[in-house]
Parts: C-alpha cells; sequence; structure tokens
C-alpha cells in the first residue's frame, strides 16, 4: 500500500508537501519565541497584565483585567452571558445554533480567541506589559 | 429545456452530461453532510475534513469549470444554508470557490508537475484557508490567521486521502469510457 501511494508522487507533490511541511515548522517556531505562550518555562503573571477584550459587532465593549480579578465576574452581552474569573474568562451560555463559542471552553493564555458567530461576539485574550515594576 | 441548459451552464451539455453531473452533485451533498457529523477536535471554528473536495476534483477532470461551480454552489445551499446556520453557509462557500479555482489553475497549467495527491493537499489547505479567511472576514479581526499551522497540517493529512481517493474514482470512469478525457 505504501509502494502504491508513493509510485503515485510526482516531482511537484514532494516539492509542495515539504515547502508546506517548512511553512508549518518556521509559523511554529517563531510563534514560539515571540508570544509568551511558553509558560512552562516563564511565569507569565511576573511582568505582564492579561488583559481580555470583549468585541461585539467591531465595537469593544469591555476590557478586564484577568490578573486583578478576585471575584468572578459576570457580563451579558445581548444574549450571551461571559464569566470572567481570576486569569480566565469563558463564554457561559450563548442563543446561538452551532454551539462554537461554549465549547471553545476555557481561555487563560494570550492569543487565544473564541468567536460567537451569529452574534458576531468576540473574546480575545491579549497581554500588555505592566509599567509599574 | 435544452436552451435553458445551455445558458446556465455556458457550454454545450448533453442529456448524459447533465444526468452524471446531477449524480456527482448528490454525493457531494451526502459527503459534504457526512462532513458535519464527523466533528474534528481542533478548536478552530468550521474546520472540517473536506470529503467533497473529492467530487470538486474528479468533476474538474471530466467537465468544465462552471459546472463544477454549480455544483459546489448546489452542495452549499443544501447542506448548510438551512441547516447549520447560516454563518456556515459563508464559510462553505468561500472554501468550497477557493479550492475549486486553486485546483483548477493546477489541472490546467501544471498537469504534468503534479499528481491527484499534490492536487488533492492544495484544494484541501485552499478549502480551510477559505474558510478561516472568511470567519476573519466577519469578526474583521486577523487574529485567527494565528490558527495557521492547524491548517497547513490538517490539508497536507485530508488532502493525501483525497488525492489517493480521486485517483482510484479517475481511473474507475476512464474505464467505463463515458465521457472524453482532458
Amino acid at each position: 500500500m505504501k509502494a502504491v501511494i508513493v509510485a503515485m508522487l510526482r516531482k511537484g507533490d514532494v516539492i509542495l508537501i515539504l515547502l508546506v511541511v517548512f511553512g508549518v515548522s518556521l509559523i511554529t517556531i517563531t510563534n514560539s519565541s515571540n508570544n509568551p505562550r511558553s509558560h512552562w518555562t516563564w511565569d507569565s503573571s511576573a511582568n505582564h497584565d492579561v488583559y481580555a477584550i470583549i468585541k461585539k459587532d467591531d465595537r469593544l465593549i469591555k476590557k478586564i483585567n484577568l490578573s486583578d480579578l478576585q471575584n468572578r465576574e459576570v457580563i451579558k452581552v445581548s444574549g450571551q452571558i461571559i464569566a470572567a474569573e481570576q486569569n480566565k474568562i469563558c463564554f457561559l451560555l450563548a442563543d446561538c445554533s452551532d454551539r462554537l463559542c461554549i465549547n471553545s471552553g476555557w481561555l487563560s493564555k494570550p492569543g487565544q480567541i473564541a468567536v460567537c458567530f451569529p452574534t458576531r461576539t468576540l473574546i480575545k485574550i491579549v497581554s500588555e506589559s505592566n509599567s509599574m515594576e | 429545456m435544452y436552451l435553458k441548459n445551455k445558458m446556465l451552464l455556458k457550454r454545450n451539455v448533453s442529456f448524459k452530461e447533465v444526468v452524471f453531473l446531477s449524480i456527482l452533485a448528490v454525493q457531494a451533498i451526502v459527503l459534504s453532510a457526512l462532513d458535519n457529523q464527523l466533528h474534528i477536535p481542533a478548536g478552530v471554528p468550521g474546520m472540517e475534513i473536506g470529503l467533497s473536495n473529492i467530487i470538486t476534483l474528479v468533476s474538474l477532470v471530466f467537465f468544465s469549470f462552471y459546472n463544477t461551480l454549480l455544483i459546489v454552489l448546489i452542495r452549499c445551499v443544501s447542506v448548510t444554508l438551512f441547516i447549520n446556520g447560516q454563518v456556515m453557509f459563508i464559510f462553505s462557500l468561500f472554501g468550497g470557490i477557493l479550492s475549486t479555482v486553486i485546483m483548477w489553475f493546477m489541472l490546467r497549467f501544471a498537469r504534468n508537475l503534479f499528481s491527484y495527491v499534490g492536487i488533492g493537499i492544495a484544494g484541501s489547505i485552499a478549502h480551510n484557508l477559505g474558510q478561516i479567511l472568511a470567519a476573519c472576514l466577519i469578526i474583521s479581526d486577523l487574529s485567527l490567521v494565528s490558527y495557521l499551522p492547524v491548517i497547513l497540517t490538517s490539508g497536507i493529512l485530508t488532502g493525501s486521502c483525497i488525492g489517493i481517493c480521486s485517483t482510484l474514482i479517475v481511473k474507475l470512469l476512464k474505464k467505463f469510457n463515458l465521457f472524453e478525457y482532458k
């Protein structure tokens, strides 16, 4: 079976596969060196604040500082309920039909996104450097 | 009836071709519905195994570009417009059109360089890319481009399966000798 597959490939296929694998490795390497995603080596809350941005229809609704949050905060955005706790945020309830937003679960790392498409609500996590030492 | 077919498909079509195209369209609908049931847990909104790209590739080999676009449109309208939520319709449409265009380019200009496996990989990557671009357009935020590694790896895996299936199907159909092979 493997011999049949390898016999089917031509020169262009191999070039294409190598190009894609190269691109994937390039992207993952630059991502893990730029963004603070490698949390197991670096405590992210040392000098960076983690903010959650909630946008609806491309308008900024709320910006929450997740590192400073003590109690559980509940935000209601026109049909969806968003719950924010210390260092995490998630969609609790949504009235959309495909449920992609709730299935995204808890977001805690910068760069993670949860979107509810029918209502165009977006939760994005960014990290900004704390100006105070 | 015959005149309407000529104007709609922009080419002289025979009755035999219309029948075969409708069979292909129904196959595309069935495969796309199967796609919706098999969720792969990738966390990306709307990521799916592009099984209907097999039909697109087979139809591009035997028929013209506009006929294949019609099959893609029929598939998107039937499966996603009324059932899943109107957002998935835009995703499927963008992904299907982009994958059709790229597969047609490769079939037309680089036939000797690529086998069906390579064309399937390119079509699968283009399908996922089109879906993510449609999502970026809807939320007007380019942050979904960070899912690019997931798109590319799943594109290679599903694309090779699609290429293998299409090679087998095209071989079988050539043996029947029903249509001229472009």
